[in-house]
């Protein structure tokens, strides 16, 4: 099971709680409070492979988190999911390449198991 | 007549050489006795004691055969024996005025001749004696007889004529025939040896007759012709007209004279002078030119008018023609008045213009007329001056004219005024129009603005709430999957009941989301951004948020095109047309077999989308307003009449187009098309 780590950003604890329960039975999965938590978490385990993040966070931001975290680990494939619909801002980071797609809260289990499995093949 | 005085003078040279000296008178004696046509003779006791040299001629006997052989009835005509001897009684006893001194003697040669014979009583030698005279008057005689006969014949003339015919003499009727004293109504021997001839003279002319009379009588004048006013036995007034002459009658001078009466013709007369003066004083009063021309035209009369106008004399223009007092006429208005005249004999009421003899112009109406005068043919001219009128017709023609002229600029000035005018009403109207569709635009505009405000809040405010119930509803549908997980592994025996609620609480999260989701693609309109757009994903999302409108008895029939091409477009307006056009469908379709279908295609270059429903339908003078803003049919407050107003302008962005047909009663069909990119 090893690098088939995902990390999972949100502002909301019960949010990373239900990720953790509905993903992790089949997935290790390593949940951040914030931004900077999740740059920590990068910096820790450098098996993550895939990275979701939730858009609308104190502090920092999905867009700025992925931004920043990009730059030193440039080998992951970042997601945003988020309650909001899809966005300009996010159209853009996804044509920029930034992000590699978009998934919308509620979780859509199928969508997130597909595009986990797709990261690992 | 003559004879008679020759005779005399004769008889009173043989008295004074019978009485008086013999040497003195012998030779006139002589020339009497030698006369041939005197007979000269001395009767003594019944015999010719001495005849003549003319008596012999005039008997045819010798002085031997006579003198002493022969007495006065061997010559005389036995029948006038009783007269001769009658007359020398009368001459003897000294009577000289004796004029029954005719007789007839038996010639020598047994004719008749006619003799006057003058005797007088005389002494020859010692005794008594006649000496005569005897001249032969055959030859008068029967002239006289002729005379007697044309008497009787002129006296039955005169008696019966028509002219009164009078003698006077010793100041009385010596002769009056039958009409004379007729005229003057009185019985013939009332007049004649009766009556002063002065009474039938009227006081007022006496004095004019008496002198007439005295005239002739004196020699003064032997013919007088005159009138007079004569007095009726009656005491009327009776005119004659008199011709007498001074004549012998009975040896006396006389005079006779023919009357004619002439009231009747004196009170024509009187007419006439009374008509001629009233002709006269109405032709100078006629305040028109009046002439009568003969046929060459030559001026017979002229009134004051006519003087007066031509500023001539009537002497001037009497026997003249108008040419030759110097007036002129047109050569086409005289040819056509001759023209006239050959035709009709007469011309009425020509316009003509005429020159006067000072060169004056004056213009007139002229008419004339020919009739016949006499023996002749006359011209009746009359002219009417309308120089005045002329001149006034002119100079009102000169104001008409001006007037018009006027007129026209004023029209014309107006007309420019009017032109103006109405280009500047025309821009009035255009502003107008235009404010007015500015005022609508704006209002539009202001409509649309407050929706999109209202959209951009809703926007604003749907993104934020998607967020913060999303986030809720992943804890639900976290939870419920969790849950699931920990049933699942807990093997428990009604596990398949729970999963019905599990699934109930996922199925309530995934619509709240889907609501969540369009509501957030609703409100996406103010986007400036045209994204790629799927239509039918619209459609359905569309479709959720009316689900609480669509009543059970409303079928939806969607027949959407999946492999429909996305298109560039703003998603928030398409969400906004077809929201708008299926809500539309939604009321009008509200009876049992509502039915709404939607269609979903595409071509080549369109993307197209059909939307039609069973309802009520749209009447035809309603069709063609639905696009237009603020129209609408729906109860105020129900709606605001710009949704098909705003889808059409929509559409018209996306370069679109836009079409709804309906049959009322039956069906409404909507058609969107949209371009491909």
């Amino acid at each position: 099971m090893m690098n088939k780590s995902v990390l999972y950003v949100d502002d909301e604890p019960m949010n990373l709680l239900l990720f953790s329960k509905l993903i992790g039975a089949k997935y290790e999965v390593i949940t951040a409070i914030s931004g900077i938590d999740a740059l920590e978490a990068l910096h820790k385990k450098p098996d993550i492979k895939l990275v979701f993040s939730d858009l609308k966070m104190p502090e920092m931001n999905g867009v700025e988190f992925i931004s920043k975290a990009k730059k030193s680990f440039d080998d992951k494939l970042y997601y945003i999911i988020s309650g909001y619909e899809l966005n300009n801002d996010i159209k853009k980071a996804i044509e920029t390449g930034l992000i590699t797609d978009y998934l919308k809260k509620p979780f859509n289990l199928d969508i997130i198991f597909k595009t986990i499995e797709k990261a690992f093949t | 007549m003559r004879d008679s005085n020759i005779l005399n003078k004769s008889l009173h040279f043989l008295r004074r050489y019978f009485k008086s000296d013999r040497t003195l008178y012998s030779e006139l004696f002589n020339s009497i006795t030698e006369n041939p046509l005197i007979g000269v003779y001395i009767l003594q006791d019944n015999k010719f004691k001495y005849v003549s040299k003319g008596w012999c001629i005039i008997t045819g006997y010798s002085s031997e055969e006579t003198v002493d052989q022969m007495r006065t009835m061997d010559i005389i005509v036995p029948s006038d024996e009783t007269n001769l001897k009658e007359y020398v009684k009368k001459r003897m006893s000294g009577n000289t005025n004796t004029t029954d001194n005719r007789f007839r003697i038996i010639r020598k040669d047994g004719s008749l001749a006619h003799v006057k014979v003058y005797g007088n009583l005389i002494q020859y030698k010692g005794k008594n004696a006649v000496a005569g005279i005897l001249i032969d008057i055959t030859q008068q005689s029967a002239i006289e007889s002729n005379l007697q006969e044309n008497e009787e014949k002129y006296r039955n003339l005169v008696e019966n004529s028509l002219v009164g015919v009078y003698l006077i003499q010793d100041n009385r009727f010596k002769y009056a025939n039958n009409y004379f004293c007729e005229i003057f109504g009185y019985q013939p021997h009332e007049i004649i040896n009766n009556i002063d001839p002065a009474l039938l003279v009227h006081d007022d002319d006496k004095s004019k007759v008496a002198g007439n009379l005295e005239k002739r009588l004196t020699g003064k004048a032997s013919l007088l012709k005159y009138e007079f006013k004569g007095l009726k036995k009656d005491d009327s007034i009776v005119y004659v007209q008199v011709l007498g002459t001074v004549m012998q009658y009975k040896g006396r001078p006389a005079v006779m004279g023919s009357l004619i009466n002439i009231t009747e013709l004196k009170e024509t007369t009187e007419a006439l002078k009374e008509s001629e003066h009233l002709f006269e004083t109405l032709l100078n009063l006629a305040p028109y030119p009046i002439s009568v021309t003969d046929k060459d035209l030559k001026h017979i009369i002229v009134n004051n008018s006519y003087c007066k106008t031509f500023k001539v004399t009537a002497d001037e223009v009497l026997n003249k023609t108008p040419k030759e007092l110097g007036f002129i006429v047109k050569d086409e208005d005289s040819s056509m008045i001759e023209d006239s005249m050959l035709k009709n004999n007469r011309v009425d009421n020509v316009e003509t213009s005429l020159y006067d003899k000072k060169g004056n112009k004056k213009h007139f109406l002229y008419s004339c007329l020919k009739f016949k005068y006499k023996d002749g043919d006359l011209i009746l001219n009359t002219f009417v001056d309308i120089t005045e009128q002329n001149n006034i017709k002119e100079e009102l023609s000169i104001h008409k004219e001006n007037l018009e002229i006027l007129v026209e600029q004023r029209t014309s000035e107006l007309n420019v005024r009017n032109e103006e005018l109405k280009r500047a009403n025309k821009q009035l109207k255009d502003q107008k129009k235009d404010l007015q569709k500015t005022l609508t635009n704006l209002h539009t505009t202001q409509q649309q603005l407050i929706q999109s405000e209202k959209m951009a809040s809703l926007g604003f405010l749907s993104a934020g709430i998607a967020h913060e119930i999303n986030n809720p509803l992943n804890f639900i549908q976290g939870g419920s999957l969790a849950i699931e997980q920990i049933l699942e592994e807990s093997s428990i025996n009604n596990m398949e009941e729970a999963k019905t609620y599990l699934n109930a609480i996922n199925e309530g999260v995934r619509r709240t989301s889907d609501i969540v989701s369009s509501l957030n693609h609703y409100s996406r309109r103010n986007d400036k951004d045209r994204v790629l757009c799927q239509v039918n994903n619209i459609i359905n999302n569309c479709l959720t948020m009316l689900k609480s409108k669509v009543s059970g008895n409303i079928q939806i029939i969607k027949d959407l095109d999946l492999s429909l091409p996305e298109i560039q477009a703003n998603e928030g307006q398409l969400h906004q047309v077809l929201l708008n056009i299926i809500n539309n469908s939604l009321q009008a379709a509200n009876h049992e077999l509502a039915e709404i279908k939607i269609n979903t295609s595409a071509d080549n270059k369109y993307v197209n989308v059909q939307v039609i429903d069973n309802g009520e339908g749209i009447p035809k003078d309603i069709l063609k307003n639905v696009f237009d803003p603020f129209y609408t049919t729906k109860e105020p407050g129900e709606g605001t009449g710009l949704g098909l107003s705003i889808s059409y302008n929509i559409i018209k962005e996306h370069k679109g187009s836009i079409k709804i047909d309906s049959e009322p009663g039956k069906w409404t069909k909507t058609e969107i098309h949209l371009p491909i990119y």
